[in-house]
C-alpha cells in the first residue's frame, strides 16, 4: 500500500493501515519502512471482525501459488520482504475506501491470501477517473 | 470488479473502534475519514 501512496494522495485520499501484533513491532516496522500514515494495532481483531474479514486455512496458505508469490516477493529484496507474520497467521486482510463522512465506496474483503484489492478499484473508490 | 458494501452499518461500527497506533497515540477510526477520504487497509501482517 505504501508503494501506491502517491496515486492515492493524487486521488484525494489518505491511507491508514491496521495490523495485528504488538505496538513495539508496529513502531519498528513503521520506522524501518518510513511509513508516515497511521499504522494501528488491533491484536484483539476487533476491527477485523467489524469488517467481517475472514480466516484462511492452513492448506490454502501452503498452496503452490501462494508459496510462489511469497518467494517472488522475497526475491525482490529488502523493501518487499514479508515481515513477521504475527500471532494471527491465518487472518485474512481487507481494504475499504471510505469517503469523507463515512460513505463506504469500496469494501474489499480478501477471499484468500492473494486476494488483495487492485489499485484500480481503490482509485475508483476514491473517485479518480478511470 | 469493485466490491461495494451493502452493509449500511459498516462505517458506524468502525467509527466506534479506538486502536493504539505505532507512534504511541490512540486513534478513533472515525477520525480517519472525518476530513477526507481514506483507504483503510487491514493487513494480514506487517510487511
Amino acid at each position: 500500500m505504501r508503494d501506491h501512496e502517491p496515486e492515492i494522495a493524487a486521488a484525494g485520499g489518505g491511507i491508514a493501515a491496521i495490523g495485528t501484533g504488538d505496538a513495539s513491532y508496529a513502531a519498528a516496522f513503521a520506522a524501518e519502512r518510513h511509513i508516515a500514515f497511521p499504522l494501528l494495532v488491533d491484536d484483539d481483531l476487533v476491527s477485523f471482525r467489524a469488517v467481517r474479514a475472514g480466516r484462511g486455512g492452513l492448506a490454502q496458505l501452503l498452496r503452490p501459488a501462494v508459496v510462489t508469490s511469497g518467494l517472488r516477493a522475497s526475491s525482490q529484496g529488502r523493501e518487499h520482504r514479508q515481515g513477521r507474520t504475527g500471532p494471527h497467521p491465518l487472518q485474512l486482510g481487507a481494504t475499504h475506501v471510505l469517503r469523507r463522512g463515512g460513505e463506504v465506496r469500496l469494501a474489499w474483503v480478501n477471499r484468500d491470501f492473494r486476494d488483495d484489492a487492485p489499485l484500480g478499484a481503490i482509485l475508483a473508490g476514491l473517485g479518480a477517473p478511470g | 470488479m469493485p466490491r461495494v458494501s451493502s452493509d449500511p452499518g459498516l462505517a458506524a461500527r468502525l467509527a466506534a473502534i479506538t486502536l493504539p497506533a505505532a507512534d504511541g497515540s490512540t486513534v478513533a477510526l472515525g477520525e480517519l475519514w472525518a476530513e477526507r477520504s481514506v483507504v483503510l487497509a487491514h493487513l494480514r501482517h506487517f510487511g
